[in-house]
C-alpha cells in the first residue's frame, strides 16, 4: 500500500481509500493484540517449566477451551461488521453519477474514454490512449513517448487520465485482450479488466492533486510496464479539458 | 516394510528445483521462473514430502497395521507423481516457457496468446500429479477407515497426524476433479475450438477462476493440515506429554478448517467484478476459518505450557515447532486482514498477498517438513545428527525467511 520506497501509507483522494485504511489501522490493533497475547502466552509457557516444573498431566481444561473459542469469535463478528460497513458503503454513491469513464485494458497499455452529458442531454466526450514511458533515447526533442528528467520509470505515463475533483463519477473497467487490474490505491480502487464484462467501479475524488497505480492481473511480458496516472483536477478545468477534443 | 519405506522415501526426496534462478532477465523468463517457483515448491515439494512421505510412513505406523491397503494403487501414485514432474521441467524447458502464472487464468493461458507446447505439457503434468493425489487419497482413506483401532468417530483414539491426513485426503478428493474438469476445458479451448473461456463464443474468463480457486482454496489447505499434525506430535513430545493438549478440540478443529476450505474460494476473486452480497458472504465465510485456527493456536500454547525448554537440552525439532506456531500465527493474522473485501482494492494481487502465503507455507507447512525430519530423524535411519549443526540449520531459515517475506507486508 505504500509506494516505492516508502513505508507508510499513500495519500488516500477518496472516501473509500481513506475507509479502508480506517479498516486496515482498526483490523491491524485487533492483530497486533492478539500477537501480543500469543507471544506473552509462548514465552510463559517456554518459562513455565523451569519455573513450576513439568506438567505432564495438563491435557484438557474444557472451560479455557471454550473462552478461547469465544473471545476470537467476538473479535470475529466486530471484524465483520466494521468491513461490512466499509464494503457496503463504497460500493454506491448517494448522489447522482456526473461523469462516466471507460477505462480499456490492452497488451500492454490503457485506453480511456470520457463522457458526459451537456445541456442537451447528449453524450459528448473523447478517448485517448496512456502508455508508460519507454527507457529509450527520444527520437526528438519533443518525443513524448519516451522517459524525460524527472519522469518516474515504470510509473509515468505519456497521457494521464484525468478527472474532477468532488464531482461523484462512474468507471467502467473492459479489456480487449486478456485479463488486466486497473488499480490506483490513493484512490481505493482496483478492478479487474476482463474480457467480455464490464465491471464497474463508483469514484469520487475529494482533492486535487496525481496519484498513481498499475496493472495487478498477470497480463503478458510487459505486466511491469503499463502504468496508471490519475490527475484529479478542478471541474473547472475538468470542463476546458473536455471541451478540447470534442 | 522396505516397500512402504522406499515408496515413502522417493517420496521425500522430490526436493527439487525449489527455488527461480537468481539473475533477472527481461521477457517472459521472468514470469516462467516464477510460474515454476510455485508449481514446483506447492505440487512437487510439499504435497510429496508431506502427504506422500509422511502419509505413507506413519500412516501404517500410527495404526499399526504393517502397510496401507492398497499398496499397487501407492505405486502408481508414486509412478504418476514422478511423471509429472517430468513433464512440468518439460514445459518449463520449451519454448516460451510458462508465463502466465500458477494460477493460468485465461485468455492468457488460452491459445491466442500462449501457444504451444509450454501450457499443454503444463496441463497434462497437473492432470497426472492430480491422478497421484487422488489414488494416493482414496488410499489413505480407505487404510484410515478400514483398519482403525476401535471406532473412527472415538475421536480420543487417533493420533494427531492420522486425523489432519485424513482431513488432507477428503479434500483431494473433492477438490482436484474440479482442477481437472478446469484444466480440460481450458485444454479443449485451446486446441478444439471450443469456447468455455472466450467471450465471443458464450464464454467466461470468470469460470475459470470459479473452477481454479474451488480446487485453489482446498488445496492451500491440503499443504497446511499435514503440517499442523506434524507441529501437534513435535509439541507433545518436547513437552512430554501424552497427546496434544484438548486433543478432541483439536480434530474438531482440523476437519471444520478442512470443511469451511470449501466454501470460501471466491476471496481470491474479490475485484474480478463479482455481486456485493457475493463478496460478503466470503469476507463473512473466510473470517469464519480464523475460529477453529485460533481454537489450534492456543491448545498447541497450551501444550507447550509445562514442558521443560531450554537451549541446551531441547531437541532441534522444538525450534522449529516454536517458530511455526509463531510465525504461523502471524501468518494468519495477515490472512484475516485480507479476507475483507473491502480491503481487497488496496490489496489485491500486491506483495501483501505474497507475504501472507509465504508466511503461512514457507513458515507454516515448510517449517513442520524440516521440524518433522528433525524430529524422526534417528528413527528412519538410526543416526543421531549433530545439533549444533541442526540448530544453525534452524538459525540460518528462520532468520532467511523472515528477512525475506517481512518486509513485502509494505
Amino acid at each position: 500500500m505504500s509506494q516505492w520506497g516508502g513505508t507508510y501509507y499513500q495519500m488516500t483522494f477518496t472516501s473509500a481509500s481513506s475507509m479502508s485504511k480506517l479498516l486496515y489501522e482498526s483490523i491491524m490493533n485487533i492483530n497486533c493484540f492478539v500477537m501480543t497475547i500469543v507471544v506473552c502466552s509462548m514465552t510463559m509457557a517456554i518459562w513455565s517449566g523451569m519455573l513450576v516444573g513439568h506438567c505432564r498431566k495438563w491435557l484438557k481444561y474444557e472451560l479455557l477451551e471454550a473462552i478461547w473459542t469465544a473471545v476470537p469469535a467476538l473479535l470475529i463478528w466486530w471484524i465483520s461488521s466494521m468491513s461490512f460497513f466499509v464494503l457496503y458503503t463504497n460500493a454506491e454513491h448517494k448522489e447522482p453519477t456526473y461523469f462516466y469513464s471507460v477505462i480499456t485494458g490492452h497488451q500492454w497499455y490503457w485506453t480511456y474514454q470520457y463522457a458526459l452529458v451537456n445541456e442537451k442531454k447528449e453524450f459528448f466526450g473523447f478517448e485517448h490512449d496512456s502508455y508508460g514511458l519507454l527507457l529509450d533515447e527520444p527520437s526528438s526533442s519533443d518525443d513524448e513517448t519516451v522517459l524525460s528528467k524527472g519522469d518516474m520509470y515504470l510509473m509515468d505515463v505519456d497521457l494521464p487520465f484525468v478527472i474532477p475533483q468532488g464531482m461523484p463519477g462512474e468507471l467502467l473497467v473492459a479489456s480487449d485482450d486478456v485479463i488486466h487490474s486497473w488499480s490506483v490505491p490513493a484512490l481505493g480502487i482496483t478492478v479487474d479488466a476482463v474480457p467480455g464484462r464490464l465491471n464497474r467501479s463508483p469514484i469520487l475524488a475529494k482533492t486535487v492533486g496525481v496519484a498513481y497505480g498499475h496493472c495487478r492481473e498477470l497480463c503478458g511480458v510487459n505486466h511491469h510496464a503499463m502504468p496508471i496516472v490519475v490527475e484529479i483536477v478542478t471541474p473547472k478545468t475538468y470542463m476546458k479539458f473536455m471541451e478540447q477534443d470534442s | 516394510w522396505s516397500g512402504v519405506f522406499g515408496l515413502s522415501l522417493s517420496h521425500c526426496m522430490r526436493i527439487e528445483l525449489s527455488h527461480p534462478g537468481e539473475w533477472l532477465q527481461v521477457g517472459y523468463m521472468y514470469h516462467s521462473i516464477m510460474t515454476m517457483h510455485a508449481f514446483m515448491m506447492i505440487f512437487f515439494f510439499v504435497m510429496p514430502t508431506s502427504i506422500g512421505g509422511l502419509g505413507n510412513w506413519f500412516i501404517p505406523l500410527m495404526i499399526k497395521i504393517k502397510d496401507l491397503s492398497m499398496p499397487r494403487l501407492n505405486n502408481l501414485s508414486v509412478w504418476l507423481a514422478l511423471g509429472s514432474l517430468f513433464l512440468m521441467c518439460m514445459a518449463f524447458l520449451s519454448s516460451g516457457g510458462l508465463g502466465c502464472g500458477w494460477t493460468m487464468y485465461p485468455p492468457l493461458s488460452n491459445s491466442e496468446f500462449m501457444d504451444g507446447l509450454p501450457i499443454d505439457l503444463a496441463v497434462f503434468s497437473l492432470h497426472m500429479a492430480g491422478m497421484s493425489s487422488i489414488a494416493g487419497s482414496i488410499n489413505f482413506l480407505v487404510t484410515i477407515f478400514n483398519m482403525r483401532m476401535g471406532a473412527l468417530f472415538f475421536m480420543s483414539l487417533n493420533p494427531m497426524l492420522i486425523w489432519t491426513l485424513f482431513g488432507t485426503s477428503i479434500l483431494l478428493v473433492t477438490s482436484v476433479p474440479v482442477l481437472a474438469a478446469g484444466l480440460t476445458l481450458l485444454l479443449l479451448d485451446r486446441h478444439f475450438s471450443t469456447s468455455f473461456y472466450y467471450p465471443e463464443g458464450g464464454g467466461d474468463p470468470i469460470l475459470w477462476q470459479h473452477l481454479f480457486w474451488f480446487f485453489g482454496h482446498p488445496e492451500v489447505y491440503i499443504l497446511i493440515l499435514p503440517a499442523f499434525g506434524v507441529i501437534s506430535h513435535i509439541l507433545c513430545r518436547s513437552s512430554a506429554k501424552l497427546h496434544v493438549f484438548g486433543k478432541i478440540g483439536m480434530s474438531w478443529a482440523s476437519m471444520g478448517i478442512a470443511w469451511m476450505g470449501f466454501l470460501v474460494w471466491g476471496h481470491h476473486m474479490f475485484v474480478a467484478g463479482l455481486d456485493i452480497d457475493t463478496r460478503a458472504y466470503f469476507t463473512a465465510a473466510t473470517l469464519m476459518i480464523a475460529v477453529p485456527t485460533g481454537v489450534k493456536v492456543f491448545n498447541w500454547l497450551a501444550t507447550i505450557f509445562g514442558g521443560v525448554y531450554s537451549l541446551k537440552h531441547s531437541h532441534p525439532s522444538t525450534f522449529w515447532a516454536i517458530g511455526f506456531v509463531l510465525l504461523f500465527t502471524i501468518g494468519g493474522l495477515t490472512g484475516v486482514i485480507l479476507a475483507n473485501a473491502a480491503l481487497s482494492t488496496l490489496l489485491h494481487d500486491s506483495y501483501y498477498v505474497v507475504a501472507h502465503f509465504h508466511y503461512v507455507l514457507s513458515m507454516g507447512a515448510v517449517f513442520a517438513i524440516f521440524g518433522g525430519f528433525w524430529f524422526w530423524f534417528p528413527f528412519w535411519t538410526g543416526m543421531v545428527p549433530r545439533k549444533d549443526l541442526v540448530l544453525t540449520h534452524f538459525m540460518l531459515t528462520f532468520i532467511g525467511v523472515n528477512f525475506t517475506f517481512f518486509p513485502m507486508h509494505w
